[in-house]
């Protein structure tokens, strides 16, 4: 699908071809605007499609039912989707809105049975915005923008570092906590969704062979909490010398900077990932962590992905001229999310959780499966109240790993 | 069991020294007491001490220069000795007074030796007057730069202007000629003012192409005095040390016996009566000349330790409990050869510009039968952060071997599998010091670096045997990492390794065990049990082994090994066709400039608007007691300044943002 416009360097086509494994693909149509496809990356089966062609190509009803056809064949097989999003328009007529309001209904139907993945490049307005901001991983390139006519709901990107993102307090940068991550290029983005096919849920991905040992032992974090237990700590270190091969996924913190989320592999199985980054008032959650947790929640709800919480904070932090009402009204809904399904959770106390903490990070009825490292309490409003040492099993924290998949492994015999 | 000499020991000192004295006083079966600023109480010289106790604020002057508050932890923990390690207190005489008034014995020599040789002008006058050869010059401070210029006149150009109370290369400058004079007399007496509060300066004559040999000796409060041969120290740079190796190539028998008894010759006239170093320096024809001595114990002491088997650090606590020596000159033999490479946290590639932060992983090289002799003495552990506050060098890894040829060698072996991750180290800077053709030849001199390498180190690119190594290992990585490939894997993969602008196709299958690697016209077998987060990948590649440093960002692995680091792009080969075109999408964007670590920003010299051209100095910073600038790595046009001058700076922050050009 090639472009008269001078800004789209690469068609759909070959984004696609990016995309996916060399060994071959299937067309599942090809049509002005947007392509179709399924195929494989890093081995496993994909069905993708792309949106792009610039301002002058406009996709028709049948590309809408094309990509139709796709969502519901990967429906049927459970496989995951990707979609990539770029400038494009649809065709203004009765049949293209018909179309497309069918098509985001049946993405919000396929939430929950395929994992779906927007990767968006360029301008996406309008429905195209709404349409991305249904899927379960939401990554976005350089030029990319979500708006829904003329208010942006993302600013372009701006600068790929986090740690340096949270150092330049003045950034004016904004991000939607639609969007999972920000790439600096397109190629990165692209192959940044081929490392995350490894991580999320299909039909062949459930669980692969575990390397790694199951009781490595990381004395380096026993460490990790120093003598001065108030200085802030790397969650995200932790969750690496946990995680299978060193290895896991962080979702963009932008707009969270309070929390980490992210998805890693534990014994083979795919694992969410949530904890607090004490860098950021230590470690207190505030509203836009608490949707950051909810819609991670939501993630790993929908695929019954087991949730690791690793639980450091001294509660909830609500800015100067906050709502405290949305903030109590996003802890309860979260409270309600874990206490509606039956999602795997293990907690993991670091040092403390106090306030509503708990409830914002692990389901209250799981007392059992609290693991805490020595020193680790439970408060119902701080440290001056009751702080009581919880009822959890104490593990060293050069052990955690190995507790952590012998939790996980309880649970889920339990659950089976 | 001999009962111990001494009941406790604080050490008043920190990271690898730190721990290095401690190891020696539990099998001496001393109790060890630390102390520790705010800036290291996670440290793990802290941990390894049986007390430990809290000096004070990060900052030196408050915690380990703190006399007053070391003194009071000497009466409240009753120790009964005290080691001062190198640097900190361990030359100030006052120091050394003090503990004798509260009854403490202090490990090292006697107040009046420190004075003595504290001063280099009375350092070199005493010298003189015991028959040590001195370099020419003139034994006085210099008045300013008209009388600089008369008395370097005299001596002969070029010559070297030295502060009195100097060290470690501050308040140092060559003139090469009678102009030179005055810029480098205002400049020495600046730093030496700003460095050591004495802007006293002295004049002698600079010996080119010359090398740094010191003497270690070894003396007790009988009088005895003897000498564990020579250290060649002349891999230097910006006069820091960086190399050291015992014995010395250049030295024969004769020179070295010489050297020997001058060194003792002056230690006698100071009544000398604990380690030392008498340094020289000495000139491609063997003669030698003094150059100072260092009144306690060195960074460099344990190649002297590897060859003479002495423990030096035993050696001074029982020289400071009163016990004669325990040998003579005539016991002392020289066995192989021993080399020391000073790990450092620092960015060669940015200037040597230090570095600091978290580390990640600490992984020394492993003691296999082959690597037997490899000693690592370190300050550090994995989760450790190295601040801003200190020295930069925190561990040292030293190798022993038959001959020098062999310590050498192993220094490679070493490098090749010393992992640090999370804070920049100089071992690929090291590890191509040791493959550095003059070095391994012997044909050295305190300027081989900045002839070899200037101030910036630029690796060299891996020749093509070299490179398709990588580029087989980089495949075999990926394949684990990525595809999670395992033994049941039959399928053949078409990938494209992009090295810098160089893409290499490949074809990779898995046959047994080993990973075959079509590439090139070649076929390369790749075997290893290397598995995914390990950061040392070893194995065998084409029949010969070969161990390297390994980390796998999804499509991106870094791999290195012999001074070489090499980051690898593997794509598939419609991807590699595809990506090129797929940057000139990416809009230009304002990217950041980062502070390397923790620090102060002196002085910014640029503001918004301002463009600059790759190279340029953008702004001056102040970390590890040194000021840095920090260069710009492209060109660009200034579009925010972040922070103010004399504004302190997480590393991290971004400084400044710009547009690239």
């Amino acid at each position: 699908m090639t472009s008269d416009d001078p800004f789209v360097v690469i068609d759909t086509h070959e984004r696609l071809d990016f995309l996916l494994d060399d060994s071959g693909w299937i067309s599942m149509g090809d049509h002005p605007g947007l392509s179709c496809r399924k195929g494989t990356i890093n081995s496993r089966t994909f069905f993708v499609a792309a949106f792009g062609g610039g301002g002058d190509v406009t996709v028709s009803a049948a590309g809408l039912n094309s990509l139709r056809h796709l969502i519901e064949c990967a429906m049927d097989e459970v496989r995951p989707i990707v979609i990539i999003y770029d400038k494009h328009l649809v065709r203004d007529g009765e049949d293209e809105m018909s179309s497309f309001l069918e098509l985001l209904a049946l993405l919000g139907h396929c939430r929950g049975k395929v994992a779906s993945i927007a990767l968006v490049l360029g301008n996406c307005i309008g429905l195209g915005a709404v349409a991305a901001s249904l899927a379960d991983i939401v990554y976005c390139g350089p030029s990319a923008l979500l708006s829904l006519s003329d208010i942006k709901v993302m600013m372009p990107f701006a600068n790929p570092d986090n740690r340096a993102n949270h150092a330049d307090k003045t950034d004016t940068t904004k991000q939607s906590d639609r969007v999972d991550m920000i790439f600096p290029s397109e190629a990165s983005a692209i192959l940044a969704i081929r490392r995350l096919a490894n991580f999320i849920p299909s039909a062949e991905t459930v669980r692969w062979p575990n390397l790694d040992e199951i009781s490595r032992p990381e004395l380096s974090l026993a460490r990790l909490v120093g003598k001065d237990r108030e200085a802030p700590i790397d969650i995200a270190r932790l969750i690496t010398e946990v995680a299978d091969d060193r290895d896991w996924l962080q979702f963009g913190s932008d707009h969270a900077s309070g929390v980490v989320t992210g998805i890693m592999r534990l014994d083979g199985i795919i694992i969410g990932v949530i904890g607090n980054n004490s860098k950021i008032n230590s470690g207190a959650i505030d509203l836009r962590g608490i949707c950051s947790l909810r819609k991670h929640v939501g993630l790993c709800t929908r695929f019954d992905i087991p949730l690791i919480s690793f639980i450091d904070s001294p509660g909830v932090f609500s800015e100067p001229g906050t709502d405290t009402s949305e903030i109590l009204s996003e802890i309860a809904g979260l409270t309600l999310d874990f206490s509606d399904t039956r999602l795997s959770v293990v907690a993991l106390v670091v040092r403390r959780a106090y306030g509503a903490t708990m409830a914002a990070m692990s389901p209250l009825e799981t007392f059992q499966n609290i693991l805490a490292w020595p020193g680790g309490r439970i408060g119902l409003i701080g440290e001056t109240a009751h702080s009581t040492r919880m009822p959890a099993r104490m593990v060293q924290p050069e052990n955690t790993r190995a507790a952590l998949i012998t939790a996980l492994r309880a649970q889920n015999g339990a659950k089976n | 069991m001999t009962s111990p000499p001494f009941r406790k020991l604080l050490v008043v000192n920190r990271g690898e020294i730190a721990c290095r004295i401690m190891r020696t006083a539990k099998q001496m079966n001393i109790g060890t007491v630390a102390v520790y600023s705010d800036a290291d109480v996670d440290a793990l010289h802290v941990s390894i001490a049986d007390e430990a106790y809290r000096l004070g604020p990060p900052a030196a002057i408050e915690s380990y220069l703190n006399i007053g508050r070391i003194l009071e932890i000497c009466r409240s923990t009753e120790v009964d000795s005290v080691h001062p390690g190198y640097g900190f207190l361990s030359e100030q005489r006052e120091f050394a007074d003090a503990l004798f008034k509260i009854g403490v014995a202090f490990i090292g020599p006697n107040s009046a030796a420190i004075g003595a040789m504290g001063d280099k002008i009375e350092s070199k006058r005493i010298a003189s007057d015991a028959g040590v050869t001195v370099v020419p010059g003139y034994v006085g401070a210099i008045n300013g730069p008209e009388d600089a210029k008369e008395i370097a006149g005299s001596i002969g150009y070029p010559v070297m202007i030295k502060a009195t109370a100097g060290g470690g290369g501050k308040g140092m400058r060559i003139a090469r000629s009678a102009a030179d004079i005055v810029e480098c007399v205002e400049r020495a007496r600046s730093e030496a003012a700003a460095s050591f509060g004495d802007d006293r300066l002295f004049i002698e004559k600079f010996i080119t192409n010359s090398r740094h040999i010191e003497i270690q000796i070894l003396g007790d409060k009988h009088g005895n005095i003897i000498h564990l041969g020579e250290r060649e120290c002349s891999i230097q740079r910006r006069n820091q040390k960086v190399l050291e190796e015992a014995p010395s190539l250049l030295l024969d028998s004769a020179t070295r016996q010489r050297m020997g008894e001058e060194a003792i010759s002056l230690a006698r006239a100071v009544g000398y009566d604990s380690a030392g170093t008498v340094e020289f320096v000495v000139a491609q024809d063997k003669s030698f000349y003094f150059l100072e001595m260092n009144t306690r114990l060195q960074v460099e002491h344990p190649v002297t330790e590897m060859v003479t088997g002495l423990d030096i650090v035993e050696e001074m606590i029982l020289s400071a409990a009163g016990n004669p020596l325990r040998h003579q000159q005539s016991d002392i033999c020289i066995n192989g050869w021993a080399v020391e490479s000073r790990i450092c946290a620092e960015q060669p590639e940015k200037g040597f510009l230090p570095s600091g932060g978290s580390i990640e992983i600490f992984q020394p090289p492993m003691l296999t039968a082959s690597l037997s002799t490899v000693r690592v003495d370190s300050g550090v552990r994995t989760g450790d952060t190295i601040t801003s506050f200190y020295d930069p060098l925190f561990a040292k890894l030293i190798t022993h071997a038959a001959t020098r040829e062999q310590a050498i060698d192993l220094q490679c072996e070493a490098l090749d599998t010393f992992a640090v991750t999370g804070v920049a180290t100089n071992i690929p800077f090291l590890s191509s010091l040791m493959r550095n053709k003059h070095w391994r030849e012997g044909n050295i001199s305190t300027a081989l670096i900045s002839e070899d390498y200037g101030d910036h180190f630029k690796p060299e690119q891996p020749d093509e045997a070299e490179l398709l190594n990588f580029a087989s290992v980089g495949v075999a990585v990926f394949l684990l990492t990525q595809l999670h490939w395992t033994s049941s894997d039959t399928a053949t993969h078409l990938l494209s390794v992009i090295i810098d602008d160089v893409q290499i196709d490949c074809e990779v299958r898995l046959e047994g065990h080993a990973i075959i690697v079509e590439i090139a016209g070649k076929q390369i077998n790749v075997t290893s049990k290397w598995k995914p987060g390990e950061p040392i990948w070893k194995g065998q590649v084409g029949g010969i082994d070969l161990a390297m440093q390994v980390s796998a960002d999804a499509n991106e692995i870094t791999l290195v090994r012999s001074g070489f680091t090499t980051r690898l792009i593997i794509l598939t080969p419609r991807q590699a066709d595809l990506i090129e075109r797929m940057q000139q999408r990416n809009q230009p964007i304002d990217v950041g400039l980062l502070a390397p670590m923790l620090g102060t920003i002196i002085a910014w010299k640029v503001a918004v608007g301002d463009s600059f051209i790759s190279g340029d100095v953008l702004c001056i910073m102040e970390a590890m007691k040194m000021e840095m600038a920090l260069h710009a790595e492209c060109d660009g046009v200034v579009t925010k300044v972040n922070v103010t001058e004399n504004q302190t700076v997480e590393q991290s922050m971004i400084l400044m943002k710009y547009s690239k050009r």
